[in-house]
């Protein structure tokens, strides 16, 4: 399908590398606004690699073109947060919100997922699955254009999977970038598979 | 039995300069001990030496010249570990502790060429019932210094601290900000050591927030929690020490030990009611 409006992320040849080993090579793709695609592959094919040089975290050779305004919403696969922090729930979020709007985010997302009871828990007292949405929902909280999601959905129930999927990934106008092993989950969402290969590493999208 | 600080000026120098202290180490405290960082500031304060006895060399007994030559030394080790840090992939507390103990035996190895008179250890491990007003006000102006530049970089160090990672993502210069926290540690370092000693210096950053931590759950509780102990064992500590004739430093110390004791004892109390 030729693509009218202008891409969102613009990757032209990226690679990674760790001394001499080739982490990830990826020929160009770009992604547009409203792109659902689902990054696949085995164990240390790359996917979170290539979701981290998207973000900014990774050094990388190549070139990824973005407009400097785009708002990109990242919830990373290992989350790296210190949960002995003194927080409660709110507490946490309320370090990332910067404004009325975003507060606004938070409690619509905490009501949406059935979270408004973990308001005031510690969050060192939280499942892991309860921890993730929380992330998500700091993950949302810019209102972003495109969301990046590494294996959102490892930690999850049934029930939360489908309330993220038809409430917030099948947004209209939302482009989403989401790394995931399910495959009846892509084929169900209708997402565009975007492939990994092991040995490095042709994209196939 | 409080007349004790309006009689002697020692002692009220000694209370005075305590309850400034406790101001940034409670600040300092907080990010050092989430930060993993409590056991390398220990470390630092050692890796000051060389620069207070390069200042002590050129200038003999001037605080000023031992605190600014420490100071430099101390950022040298910081900026040293930082950097190497971030191309090694060594973590942060391992550069740290290596080029600090290079400083430390670089110091010892300056010192012990030029001689080592008492009056240097003295200056090095500080004497809280010698506050000078001269002291005070050099510590206040610095930690009033460190405290204002912790309240503009609070919130960057806060999301650095919850979860660094991302913390970058979010286009907070992670590397600068850590660099900018580490040299007020160090200021607030080679003030309150020179002045109190490695003991109150250390455990003044070490105490009040491990303690708030055992006691409080919520930031703003453990904040003001760790704050308000510190005041309660400054003066106590100081008090004891005058009516028992006991040595000054180790009693305030060992005031923060009841606190410590307090929430260690809670803390297995409220995790043995919640199995």
């Amino acid at each position: 399908m030729i693509q009218s409006q202008l891409p969102l992320l613009d990757v032209q040849n990226l690679t990674v590398t760790r001394a001499h080993d080739v982490l990830l090579k990826t020929t160009s793709f770009q992604i547009f606004p409203n792109d659902k695609i689902a990054l696949c592959g085995p164990n240390g094919s790359g996917k979170t690699t290539l979701m981290r040089s998207l973000v900014g975290l990774q050094k990388h050779q190549g070139r990824i073109k973005s407009n400097a305004n785009l708002r990109i919403g990242y919830l990373p696969q290992i989350d790296n947060v210190d949960k002995h922090f003194p927080f409660t729930v709110h507490r946490f979020l309320k370090v990332y919100i910067q404004n009325p709007t975003q507060e606004k985010v938070a409690t619509d997302w905490l009501q949406k997922l059935d979270l408004d009871f973990l308001k005031n828990k510690q969050i060192d007292e939280l499942s892991r699955g309860e921890f993730q949405k929380i992330l998500l929902i700091r993950s949302l909280l810019n209102d972003p254009q495109l969301l990046i999601l590494d294996e959102p959905f490892s930690c999850l129930d049934q029930q939360s999977i489908q309330l993220i999927t038809k409430g917030l990934l099948q947004k209209e106008g939302l482009a989403v970038l989401i790394s995931i092993h399910d495959h009846d989950w892509i084929e169900s969402q209708s997402f565009k598979k975007m492939s990994l290969e092991k040995e490095s590493t042709p994209l196939h999208v | 039995m409080f007349d004790v600080f309006f009689e002697y000026e020692f002692l009220r120098n000694a209370l005075l300069g305590t309850c400034i202290l406790t101001f940034s180490s409670v600040g300092l405290g907080f990010f050092l001990h989430y930060r993993r960082l409590i056991l390398a500031t220990d470390a630092l304060s050692h890796g000051l030496l060389p620069g207070v006895a390069v200042g002590f060399w050129f200038f003999g007994l001037s605080m000023t010249a031992m605190t600014v030559f420490g100071f430099i030394a101390g950022l040298l080790v910081v900026a040293l570990s930082v950097i190497s840090s971030k191309w090694s992939q060594l973590k942060e507390d391992s550069t740290l502790s290596g080029f600090y103990i290079l400083s430390l035996a670089f110091g010892v190895f300056l010192v012990s060429l030029k001689g080592s008179p008492v009056d240097l250890y003295h200056f090095l491990f500080g004497q809280i019932l010698s506050i000078t007003n001269e002291q005070l006000l050099i510590l206040s102006i610095v930690e009033f210094a460190v405290l204002v530049i912790l309240f503009f970089i609070y919130k960057p160090l806060l999301k650095m601290t919850i979860d660094e990672d991302y913390a970058r993502f979010l286009k907070i210069k992670t590397h600068s900000i850590k660099f900018l926290f580490m040299t007020l540690v160090i200021a607030h370092l080679v003030v309150s050591f020179q002045i109190f000693g490695t003991l109150l210096s250390v455990g003044f950053l070490i105490l009040p927030v491990l303690i708030g931590q055992l006691l409080f759950q919520q930031i703003h509780s453990l904040i003001l929690g760790s704050l308000v102990i510190s005041w309660i064992c400054s003066i106590s500590g100081l008090l004891l020490s005058d009516r028992f004739d006991l040595p000054t430093s180790p009693t305030l110390i060992l005031a923060f030990g009841v606190f410590f004791f307090i929430g260690l004892f809670k803390k297995i109390i409220f995790s043995k009611a919640q199995e």
